[in-house]
């Protein structure tokens, strides 16, 4: 990436959860929230792409002059953002897929511990299969595992 | 070909719609026009389309026109041929004949001649005048008309329709329609081949030298246009689009294009939804299409015919990707046409568009479409509003642009115009630039609000100052601005003119020197002196004003407050229409720039609702770094508006938000103004919500364990998110049991105002005594200044964790752990057995602590009766392990003497006692000890010895004394504990006497059995009886035994026997006894004996007042137990003899005789009294046991004869089974020791259970 970019994953429910300021180009003092605010647009325009195609890399989802950004939409609408203003598409999506392994992981190390911080005797109070099957939940829609918690919370019962 | 534009421009104009040409042979057509055009236009129409598919239209509609009229008429076959599309589709023959020879010689040839030409479709059309009552000319008619189908129609079509004017016709009108149309259609189909085969011969050759494209343009066009009238739209804008793809591929790319046209006047108005705009000869010039207009006018044809297709969503959107790449299209041209033309074309198309598919569309599309269409409109409305900002900011507006990063990125990536020469001022402005000039020095920038000190975003691409030059002396005095370059704020291109006059900084100071001063110094001598700014302003005005035909564009440039409202208005619709689609973000970002101007117009109220709207969307997608631009904004609008309650929470919001936004600096003028406002007397204080910003959490570790009932102190870990230290005037925190929902929630009060420094403070807070229970942490509230605020969060432990994302969800860790009532303390006594009755004691009581100290305690004793503390005495306390150890080795030492093993330990204490309180010294609070209370049970009592056959009746109540003892402790002294502990005292020895033996001389030995009653060894130095009256010692002793046998030693609870010889003595008169001896009635043995005892065991030596304590010797001790000596029956008078009972079982409820025998033992004729032969007898009987019959007390008479007898006999009923007493015979006047009873003692009998009822049980 030659010039600026501006790198953010955006969650399922459009928070930032973590962004980046990366390319060589000077960092302007303003340019940031600038970054922000043409991401935050694009928000808009990639509510919209996602659900018409079925590939996860959306590029060139908006453009503003110069700047480009490119999207990759994971399977729980967890979106990695990309602002950039050279087009190196091939080079995106696989640094996109690269950056969405690493989410998987971490984000499965989050739900291991979700599911540790469970009581035992839910663990295995609920029987395996619902255990396993919440497993597969949590692993298949890599959203915010706070719904889950909740789902999970009347089983505090036991 | 090309001269045929025009022609074919006015032909298109002329005609909309399809033709029919009427033959009219027979001069019938006035008669049945009327008919005819009742049928237009036509409903149903069934057309093919292109590819042959049939479609049916509604309303199609034609003309009928006489084949003679001039239309028609003049027109050369070549000319036919090309604009085809105008001719008949169909040709109606119209003819009457009444007569058969006639239709043979002069109808027939004639109808033979106009039928043959094939290029047309016609059929005939009989009308029979005839009317139906004239049967002759009906059947004439009829006959006429068969011939002429013969003639003329053929199997395979049907030519010839008969249409009676004065007969029935309702079959006609359809069989004429049916007609029309086939015929309409074949022509079309034909017609349709014929353009597409000549399109296809023209395409083939396009890459021929000569090829035209005025040609292919008008056969293209002519199809379309065919289509459109044939209202097949369809199938026309498929032309149109192909007519479109061909230009822009062929012509276009070839770079044939001389002209790119647009130069003319009026040219900056879009005429992208207007085909008539300008005649397409003006278009084509020497047979190149200039692509300005012709574009356009393309784009013009296909909305025409969406809005008919009534597509109004796809002329915006088609529109919408139109004026992009025009635009794009327009950037190529840019130096040919006027100053920004390419912006105000853009501005109009997009209003065009925007009106037009407004009043075009209806709604009545799918929701998804509807949404789109909207999103449309609002892009349209926002690339409007942008190119218009950009014309505003080269005006001089561009103080009046909210430096939004929305414009902001809008407007710093769009470039500026790129006129071949920058336009230089009009030599007649001068005042005109004054006055902007003045414009510019009054305006200040708006400081921010809390001064916070933010770069301004940039409005434009790079600082105009220097393009503008640049574009103007880029041919003359290229090498001036080069000073420019060289000055590191111009080449970074963010440096803005405003800011950069108008900022404080010191740099940006230099520069605005460079430009104000050193520039016209430098380059006044110069011809091409650089422009100022106001210059630069005025000549863009001057410019724009040429460029701009539109003359509300212009006016709404012509002034601040017309621009204004302008870009309120496109704002607002751009803000509107994005709400209606699913862009809601670009919708509430607009929003913001409303509020913007709002603003600025002091309209606080709607600025304030905007902003809301803004905020909100940020904050609820936590994009902080965007709402640290808006919130302030917010801030102070509700400050203007005093909205004080939202002014505070947008300002603990602003200090809640990442602290890398803002300067500490500023963060401390959010904070004052929190403060300030929490000090004044707000009208209606809200509680504040500082969830954000202030958050607490326990401390880490365990909980805090509290005892039931027991205060304590929490500490707790209050974040504080403030910039600088702030004074909270009180604070409180509750506490929520976890367990029982329904016990709510208690509050926990700071009330001494704290002062939190940013980051970590630890609270420490009184916790008063609480219920049983785990708390968690609830609310926190306190109060700054006049204000309540309220936090929720609990934080997250600390910066150290914040990545800890899992802190949020976990259930909230308990701060405090109050446990179920439990024994904190145990008291009990030390002893396990007997202590020394009337002797001063040690009783020890054990003072337990069950986990838990008992440091600071303070016991109270209150002995019960018949106890007494030796106050003159210490109190000894020591630990039980010491106490435990010595009896171990007590055991080990088999009883040897323990002194000076409880001194060696250093847990040893002397207290004493005040007013009935110790207080526990501080060793003893964590661990067992035994406290020594000297203490004596008096019992004013003489022990009382037994006889041996009447064993002695044991009662442990006497001996029985109680310590009441009330034990506070805990650290507030809130805990009590209350005991009540027995102490049993008894006497050394039970004394117990039996008669050994009874000698031949009246010596009686009488054996004293003495029973160690205490768990101590007792050793007898000496004992000896004082008897009582009526017995002497023998040998007239001193009533000491042998004084070999002393000391004798009796170990714990065992017996131990002294033999005492005595003998019956003289009876001393009761007077004298009183007299001499004011002893006892009873006899006294007296003991002499020390004790060895272990007071951890029970009975122990008695302790002694120290000052008279004889060194090393114990003092011996007295004990002193009265027996009871009974002279033995000497002269029994009477006998007493119980009877036998009769033989038989005694069953209850069975009346039973008892019977008793008197016999007088002895005469007492010597002893004179009255009644001396009347004896008083009772019987004594228990009544619950028997029920008696008869007298139970009366006299009997017995003689007073030596040996007489009488038998007294008593009925009775025995009550219970089992054995019982027998009812008694006494005789209550006769002294006991007169009367020989048989038997001697209490007897028992057996009392059998009743017997069973047999009278309910007779057998059958």
């Amino acid at each position: 990436m030659a010039g600026t970019a501006c790198f953010i994953i955006v969650s399922r429910n459009n928070i930032p959860i973590y962004e980046a300021e990366v390319g060589s180009a000077l960092k302007k003092e303003d340019a940031a929230h600038q970054h922000h605010f043409i991401l935050h647009a694009a928000l808009d325009i990639v509510q919209d792409l996602a659900w018409t195609t079925s590939a996860m890399f959306l590029k060139g989802a908006d453009k503003f002059d110069g700047l480009v950004v490119s999207v990759y939409v994971t399977a729980g609408h967890t979106r990695l953002m990309l602002l950039h203003d050279s087009r190196n598409d091939d080079g995106i999506k696989s640094f996109f897929q690269e950056v969405h392994e690493l989410y998987i992981k971490v984000y499965h190390c989050l739900c291991f511990s979700v599911m540790q911080s469970f009581p035992s005797s839910i663990r295995f109070g609920m029987g395996l299969a619902l255990f396993r099957k919440i497993w597969m939940l949590i692993l298949c829609s890599d959203s915010n595992y706070s719904c889950l918690v909740i789902l999970l919370f009347p089983f505090r019962e036991f | 070909m090309a001269n045929y534009l025009a022609q074919f421009q006015t032909i298109k104009n002329a005609c909309d719609h399809l033709v029919i040409a009427v033959e009219d042979v027979s001069d019938l057509w006035p008669t049945v026009k009327n008919g005819f055009e009742e049928r237009l236009p036509f409903k149903r129409a069934c057309l093919n389309n292109k590819t042959r598919n049939p479609v049916f239209v509604e309303k199609l509609p034609a003309e009928f026109i006489l084949t003679t009229d001039s239309r028609l008429r003049s027109r050369f076959p070549q000319e036919q041929l090309l604009f085809w599309f105008r001719e008949p589709y169909a040709t109606v023959v119209l003819v009457t004949c009444e007569d058969l020879d006639e239709f043979k010689t002069i109808l027939k040839p004639r109808l033979k001649l106009i039928v043959q030409n094939d290029e047309r479709e016609w059929f005939i059309v009989f009308v029979s005048r005839a009317h139906p009552s004239n049967d002759q000319a009906t059947k004439m008619a009829k006959k006429v008309y068969a011939k002429l189908e013969v003639d003329f129609s053929s199997k395979k079509r049907e030519r010839c329709c008969k249409l009676d004017i004065h007969g029935p016709e309702a079959n006609f009108w359809e069989d004429l329609e049916s007609k029309i149309m086939e015929s309409i259609k074949n022509t079309l189909d034909r017609r349709v081949q014929f353009y597409e085969d000549e399109i296809r011969k023209l395409s083939e050759q396009r890459l021929m030298p000569i090829w035209n494209f005025c040609n292919f343009f008008i056969l293209k066009e002519s199809l379309a246009f065919m289509f459109e009238i044939a209202h097949l739209h369809e199938d026309s804008l498929r032309e149109y689009d192909e007519l479109e793809l061909c230009y822009l591929e062929t012509v276009n790319v070839a770079g044939k294009q001389r002209d790119f046209g647009g130069t003319d006047r009026g040219a900056d108005q879009a005429a992208l939804l207007n085909p008539g705009n300008k005649p397409l000869t003006q278009i084509v010039q020497d047979d190149s299409f200039r692509e300005f207009e012709f574009r356009q006018y393309l784009f013009a044809c296909q909305s025409k015919l969406l809005f008919k297709l009534n597509r109004p969503f796809e002329v915006a959107s088609r529109g919408y990707s139109f004026v992009i790449s025009f635009s794009k299209a327009l950037a190529l041209h840019e130096s040919i046409f006027p100053f920004c033309m390419r912006e105000v074309w853009v501005i109009t198309a997009c209003l065009a568009l925007i009106n037009a598919t407004a009043s075009h569309y209806n709604g009545l599309v799918s929701p998804d479409i509807e949404k789109e269409f909207y999103r449309l409109q609002g892009d349209l409305y926002s690339l409007c509003r942008v190119k218009f900002m950009r014309l505003a900011y080269l005006i001089g507006y561009g103080t009046d642009i909210e430096r939004s990063p929305v414009n902001s990125a809008s407007l710093s990536m769009l470039p500026w115009p790129k006129p071949a020469v920058w336009p230089s001022v009009p030599s007649d402005a001068s005042s005109e630039v004054f006055v902007k000039e003045k414009m510019i020095l009054q305006e200040t920038a708006r400081a921010k609000h809390f001064a916070i000190q933010r770069k301004p975003l940039p409005l434009e691409p790079s600082v105009l100052l220097r393009e503008a030059n640049r574009r103007r002396a880029s041919l003359s005095a290229g090498n001036m601005f080069e000073v420019f370059e060289g000055r590191p704020s111009f080449i970074d291109g963010s440096g803005s003119d405003i800011s950069s006059r108008v900022s404080p900084s010191p740099k940006v100071h230099g520069i605005s020197m460079s430009r104000t001063n050193s520039s016209p110094m430098n380059f006044e001598s110069s011809i091409d002196r650089p422009m100022r700014l106001a210059e630069i302003y005025v000549a863009a005005e001057h410019a724009m004003q040429h460029t701009i035909s539109d003359p509300d564009l212009w006016k709404s440039l012509s002034s601040v407050k017309e621009f204004e409202q302008k870009y309120l208005e496109l704002t607002k619709g751009a803000a509107d229409n994005y709400h209606r689609s699913w862009w809601k973000r670009h919708g509430v970002v607009l929003d913001g720039e409303i509020a913007a101007v709002c603003f600025r117009n002091g309209n606080y109220d709607l600025a304030a609702k905007s902003y809301e709207k803004v905020c909100a969307l940020y904050a609820g997608e936590g994009w902080q770094d965007l709402l640290a631009e808006v919130l302030p904004n917010l801030a102070e609008c509700q400050k203007i508006l005093n909205d004080q309650a939202g002014y505070l929470s947008s300002c603990v919001r602003l200090l809640s938000l990442d602290k890398g936004l803002f300067l500490t600096k500023e963060r401390q003028a959010f904070q004052s103004e929190v403060v300030r406002l929490a000090h004044s007397e707000m009208k209606h204080p809200v509680p504040l919500d500082v969830s954000s910003l202030i958050t607490f959490s326990g401390n880490p570790g365990p909980p805090l364990e509290l005892c039931d009932g027991d205060p304590g102190t929490l500490s707790v870990t209050v974040w504080s998110g403030f910039p600088d230290d702030i004074t909270l005037e009180s604070l409180s925190l509750t506490l929520i049991a976890t367990y029982n929902a329904d016990e709510g929630v208690k509050a926990l009060r700071c009330s001494s105002a704290t002062i939190l420094k940013p980051g970590r403070n630890t609270i420490t807070l009184a916790l008063p005594p609480q219920k049983p229970g785990s708390y968690v942490l609830g609310v926190l509230t306190g109060q700054i200044g006049h204000l309540r605020f309220r936090s929720h969060s609990f934080s997250k432990g600390g910066p150290a964790d914040t990545d800890d994302l899992m802190s949020y969800e976990k259930p909230t860790r308990p701060i405090l752990k109050v446990f179920k009532p439990r024994p904190l303390v145990d008291l009990a006594a030390a002893i396990s057995s007997a202590l020394l009755m009337n002797e001063p004691q040690w009783v020890g009581i054990i003072v337990r602590p069950v986990n838990y100290s008992l440091k600071g305690a303070v016991l109270h004793i209150d002995t019960g009766p018949g106890l007494k503390i030796k106050e003159s005495h210490v109190i000894e306390m020591e630990s039980y392990a010491n106490v435990s150890q010595s009896t171990m080795d007590m055991a080990n030492c088999n009883g040897a003497e323990n002194n000076g093993t409880l001194a060696v330990s250093g847990e040893f204490k002397q207290l004493t006692l005040q007013d009935g309180r110790i207080e526990l010294p501080e060793w003893a609070s964590d661990m067992t000890s035994v406290l020594w209370v000297p203490i004596r049970a008096i019992n004013d009592s003489l022990a009382r010895g037994t006889s041996s056959v009447a064993p002695r009746r044991q009662s442990i109540v006497d001996g029985m004394r109680t310590i009441a003892m009330k034990l506070e402790f805990g650290v507030y002294h809130n805990q009590t504990f209350e005991r009540t502990i027995a102490v049993h005292f008894t006497d050394p020895f039970h004394v117990s006497t039996r008669v050994a033996d009874k000698c031949n001389d009246g010596t009686l030995l009488l054996q004293v059995i003495l029973h160690s009653q205490v768990k101590a060894t007792l050793t007898i130095y000496d004992a000896w009886l004082d008897l009582q009256d009526g017995f002497v010692h023998t040998r007239q002793g001193d009533g000491r035994p042998t004084s070999g046998f002393f000391p004798l030693v009796i170990s714990p609870t065992s017996r131990a026997g002294i033999l005492f010889s005595i003998c019956l003595g003289k009876t001393i008169a009761e007077d004298e006894v009183k007299a001499q001896h004011p002893v006892h009635p009873d006899s006294i043995l007296n003991i002499r004996y020390g004790i060895a005892g272990d007071r951890t065991i029970g009975a122990h030596t008695p302790m002694v007042v120290e000052s008279t304590k004889p060194n090393g010797t114990t003092q011996d001790l007295i004990f002193r137990s009265a027996l009871v000596l009974q002279r033995p029956v000497l002269d029994p008078c009477l006998a007493v003899g119980f009877l036998p009972l009769p033989s038989g079982d005694l069953r209850v409820g069975q009346l039973v005789t008892m019977k008793w025998r008197v016999e007088r033992l002895k005469d007492f004729e010597n002893e004179v009294s009255q009644n001396n032969d009347e004896v008083l007898y009772e019987v004594n009987a228990n009544s619950e046991n028997w029920m008696i019959a008869g007298r139970k007390r009366g006299h009997v008479s017995v003689s007073t004869k030596q040996g007489s007898r009488i038998v007294i006999s008593i009925l009775c009923v025995p009550l219970v089974a089992g054995y019982v007493r027998p009812p008694q015979l006494g005789l209550p006047n006769v002294d006991e020791a007169n009367i020989s009873c048989n038997p001697a003692g209490p007897h028992l009998v057996c009392v059998l259970p009743p017997a069973l009822s047999s009278s309910f049980c007779i057998p059958a």
